[in-house]
């Protein structure tokens, strides 16, 4: 049996352009809420997950005032003492996402977006949005 | 006498750099990838293992050789002489060198956040990981790019009108200084990426000032041709990497490209020249740093640094991890190349080694590929912004400065098949490669298969830990 590499590697390369076409994404818009408690500078629970191309509503009990910040999408809502306070979030990009929390007074005088979310002031990760693909 | 200066300025940068007040590594500017789900892992792990040993049973049963391939030149000696060509090859150059200048100028007189400033982002992301991605693809372009090679022939043709420069120097390059050079400057280009201060502007623009001047001034002493190939890290990276292309790129005595051919894929590899054993550690750090830069993100070595840090400190515990997984790769790969030199009786452990090292290139370089894909297009959009403000000072020269990168632009699902994809190829064009230069150095189809053997199982091991690496949530520094 005579072999040709290439018509393998061919084949290989032919296989990857049918697999993306599997991995193709149905574009509705899912609404989904979420309860989350930040106590004692704990964010319970720790990881959110939730699914791509949804409306993500989060309810956030708070025992202190301050900032909460989504990397990635640089959104941002404040969070106030004994209140739910509501942050919604239209996911529409897959991944790992950290939530970081800003103090009132550190946010007021330290705290500006840049374009990474590549911060230098002082700012406490709480916690991960993950939006898994659909 | 050369060993001892080398030593010497390593000990002066090392303590220069000693105490990095701001570390982002290369990786500043967030990763949001998601790990690929276990199912994908399974399915990269099995379809490699399959691939494996169909190739196997596929060469058992080779009767003759099949590349009879025959590569067409797409642009000759002539043609590049022409003179829109002479025009474009000139644009490329005056840009290659705009862009270093500007880098350079950027780093000194920028603001020094790395995200504000349009060094750091060009250097990490746009050219170590992007070009370090463009370059396996299409083939060794930085021999045209190369902005230190075209400052200097500047230099020596036409204001001190030497050209001999290009091919010999005021010295003979030393024997025994081998490729020596570049294993010195790769660890301490890789220990600044990983752990030193590399992203500062600042640093980076005293680094790049000094290894210009440092290259340039190798460059008349031993010639700027055997200087590129034998000390000057970033073309013989380059050069390894671009052989995988599919633009075969030759230059004539002066350092003049010659001519453009196209060949298949991969195959430019097992072209490369049989390295001595310098060059094999050079190759083996390579490798090994490549998969370190995927570990260290992950939770397992965030493990190891809370264990290790509070007794040995963070810089020492990962300039640990830079020097401890290429030797641990370098213990196998030896381990390995001793059993098949026991089993096959033709060959020592040295020949073997030497023989096959460039067959694993395929999986760090898919590896690389696949582990970066997602930060090179989402994080390399940072440059977009930069283009109009280079220096971080609030300009706006283009309408760019005020760009938000699209996070959306890659999928998960979307990069998962492609990791598997590109992972799992690179596994087959490593067992390609592998079967190739066996071919080259035992007598008998039946001596290459039994050799085969034990390298399949290295390289299966290989492409399991690239597979496990970005099957692991990303640890963000």
């Amino acid at each position: 049996m005579q072999i040709n590499i290439f018509k393998i590697i061919s084949v290989i390369f032919l296989s990857t352009f049918l697999l993306y076409g599997c991995s193709t994404n149905n574009q509705e818009l899912t609404k989904a809420e979420f309860n989350i408690n930040f106590k004692n500078m704990e964010l319970s629970p720790n990881n959110i997950n939730s699914k791509e191309n949804s409306e993500l509503t989060l309810n956030i009990n708070s025992d202190i005032n301050g900032t909460l910040h989504i990397h990635g999408y640089d959104i941002e809502g404040n969070i106030s003492e004994n209140k739910i306070s509501k942050l919604t979030i239209k996911l529409n990009a897959t991944g790992s996402f950290p939530i970081a929390f800003h103090p009132e007074d550190q946010h007021d005088h330290n705290h500006h977006h840049d374009k990474s979310d590549n911060h230098t002031n002082k700012e406490l990760i709480i916690g991960n949005l993950i939006v898994n693909p659909k | 006498m050369i060993k001892n200066i080398f030593f010497i300025i390593s000990g002066i940068l090392f303590l220069w750099i000693g105490a990095p007040a701001n570390i982002y590594a290369h990786g500043f500017g967030e990763r949001y990838d998601l790990p690929i789900p276990l199912s994908f892992f399974l399915i990269g792990a099995s379809l490699t293992i399959i691939f494996s040993f169909l190739l196997l049973l596929l060469f058992y049963n080779q009767k003759e050789k099949t590349n009879d391939f025959k590569s067409p030149i797409i642009l000759n000696q002539n043609t590049l002489n022409n003179i829109p060509f002479k025009i474009i090859k000139s644009f490329v150059k005056i840009c290659s060198v705009f862009i270093f200048l500007l880098v350079i100028l950027t780093g000194y007189l920028g603001s020094n956040n790395p995200i504000e400033n349009f060094s750091a982002p060009m250097i990490w992301i746009v050219w170590w990981v992007g070009f370090g991605i463009i370059t396996p693809i299409i083939g060794d372009f930085w021999k045209i790019l190369n902005p230190i090679k075209i400052i200097f022939s500047f230099i020596v043709e036409k204001l001190i009108k030497q050209p001999k420069f290009l091919n010999t120097g005021l010295l003979k390059y030393p024997k025994a200084l081998d490729v020596w050079p570049i294993i010195f400057s790769f660890l301490l280009f890789a220990w600044f990426e990983n752990v030193g201060n590399g992203s500062s502007p600042l640093t980076l623009s005293i680094l790049i000032t000094f290894y210009s001047l440092l290259t340039i001034t190798f460059m008349f002493l031993f010639g700027c041709k055997t200087w590129l190939e034998k000390g000057d890290v970033f073309s013989v990276y380059y050069h390894i990497m671009g052989s995988f292309g599919i633009f075969n790129i030759l230059q004539n005595q002066n350092l003049k490209i010659s001519q453009i051919s196209l060949r298949l894929p991969v195959l430019g590899l097992a072209k490369l020249k049989t390295p001595t054993i310098p060059f094999v550690i050079f190759h083996i750090i390579l490798l090994g740093t490549i998969s370190f830069d995927g570990l260290s993100e992950t939770s397992m070595w965030s493990k190891i640094e809370i264990l290790l840090i509070p007794s040995f400190g963070r810089i020492i515990t990962e300039s640990f991890g830079i020097i401890i997984i290429p030797t641990l790769f370098f213990i196998l790969l030896w381990i390995i190349c001793w059993v098949i030199s026991i089993i096959t009786k033709e060959k020592t452990p040295e020949t073997i080694i030497t023989s096959l090292i460039f067959s694993l290139t395929p999986i760090a370089i898919a590896y690389h590929i696949a582990h970066y894909l997602s930060y090179i297009l989402i994080t390399g959009q940072l440059i977009i912004p930069l283009i109009s403000d280079p220096f971080g000072f609030g300009w706006d020269i283009f309408g760019t400065a005020d760009y938000s990168l699209n996070i959306s632009i890659i999928n998960a699902k979307t990069a998962w098949y492609s990791s598997i994809i590109i992972i799992v190829l690179g596994h087959i064009f490593s067992v390609i490669i592998a079967h190739i230069k066996a071919k080259e150095i035992f007598s008998q189809n039946s001596i290459v298969i039994k050799s085969q053997l034990p390298f399949l199982i290295l390289m299966i091991f290989y492409t399991a830990l690239s597979l496990w690496i970005i099957s692991q949530p990303i640890i963000n520094h």
